[in-house]
C-alpha cells in the first residue's frame, strides 16, 4: 500500500495511549498509531458497507483488501438487508432461467 | 447455454454454497478480470480456500474471465453510484454479452439493477432454481442454504428456506 506524509496535530490522551501499548506490545510509536487510524477507517468502511452505502468490492477497495475478508469482517457483524421487492424481482429473474 | 455474471458477492456465496461447479456445467458463467483479481487472487494472497477453489476452475477453462470493454449504457447507470470496480466492470460485461442476469447479493449493487431494470439473481434464490431445473435434490439444496446461511441476512435466508417449502 502506498504511504503519504501528513501533518496531523494528535490529542495527548491517543499519544499516551499509543505510549502504552508500545510498551505492551513493543512496536514503534508511529506503527501504533498507523494501526489505531486503520482500525478506525476499517469501522467507518464496514459501517458504510452495512447500511448499503457502498459495495462489497468497493468496501475491499478502500480497505486494500480481498473482497473474501469484507465478508468474513460482515459475518460477525450481520449482513445488510435486501429489500423485499428486491427478493421479489430476484425470484422472478430465476424462475426465468433455463438451462 | 445461458449466460449469467457473477459479481464478487455472487461468486463467493456460490462457491460457499459449493454450488458453483453445478452451475459452471449447465450455464455459461462469466466474471470480469476485476472480480477474479480481487476475489482470486487477493484472496489466494491471504490464503482463504475457496480463492483456490476459484482459480481451479478458471484454469479448468469452466469459469470464464473476460476483459471488460466499455459500454455506454453501463457507464451512464454507474455515473455516481457507491459501487466498486468488481461490480460496474459486471455491469459492462452484461451488457457487452448480453447476459441472462446478474448473479449477486450486494445492496448497493442491487438497488441499481433494480433502478435500471437489469435482471439480477441473488445465490440463494439460484439455489431454489437449481432445484426445479432438476440440477440438485431439495436435500442438497437444504446442505447449500445451511453453508450460505452464514453470510446472507436473515431475510435473505428465510426467505429462500420458505421458497423451498413450496
Amino acid at each position: 500500500m502506498e504511504a503519504v506524509s501528513y501533518p496531523l496535530r494528535i490529542p495527548k490522551n491517543v499519544i499516551d495511549l499509543a505510549n502504552l501499548r508500545t510498551k505492551e506490545e513493543h512496536v514503534d510509536k508511529s506503527t501504533v498509531l498507523r494501526q489505531f487510524l486503520y482500525l478506525a477507517a476499517k469501522d467507518y468502511v464496514m459501517e458504510l458497507y452495512q447500511k448499503g452505502r457502498i459495495s462489497l468490492s468497493r468496501a475491499a477497495e478502500l480497505l486494500d483488501v480481498s473482497t473474501f475478508d469484507i465478508l468474513r469482517l460482515v459475518k460477525e457483524q450481520g449482513y445488510p438487508e435486501v429489500t423485499v421487492e428486491q427478493l421479489k424481482k430476484s425470484k422472478k429473474t430465476a424462475k426465468s432461467l433455463t438451462i | 447455454m445461458t449466460k449469467i455474471v457473477f459479481d464478487s458477492d455472487g461468486l463467493i456465496k456460490l462457491t460457499k454454497a459449493e454450488c458453483l461447479q453445478i452451475l459452471l456445467e449447465h450455464f455459461t458463467c462469466s466474471i470480469t478480470k476485476e472480480v477474479y483479481e480481487e476475489t482470486a487472487i487477493k484472496g489466494m494472497e491471504r490464503l482463504y480456500d475457496d480463492a483456490f477453489q476459484i482459480e481451479e476452475l478458471v484454469k479448468k477453462g469452466m469459469l470464464n474471465v473476460e476483459k471488460m470493454k466499455n459500454n455506454k449504457q453501463a457507464q451512464q447507470i454507474l455515473k455516481s453510484s457507491g459501487v466498486g470496480r468488481g461490480e460496474a466492470s459486471s455491469l459492462h460485461l452484461y451488457f457487452n454479452t448480453n447476459a441472462r442476469a446478474i448473479i449477486s447479493d450486494d445492496r448497493i449493487f442491487l438497488n441499481l439493477l433494480e433502478q435500471n431494470n437489469i435482471p439480477f439473481i441473488t445465490p440463494a434464490d439460484l439455489i431454489i432454481r437449481l432445484i426445479e431445473l432438476n440440477l440438485i435434490s431439495k436435500d442438497e439444496a437444504v446442505e447449500a442454504l445451511n453453508k450460505l446461511k452464514p453470510y446472507v441476512s436473515k431475510k435473505n435466508y428465510n426467505n429462500a428456506k420458505e421458497n423451498l417449502e413450496d
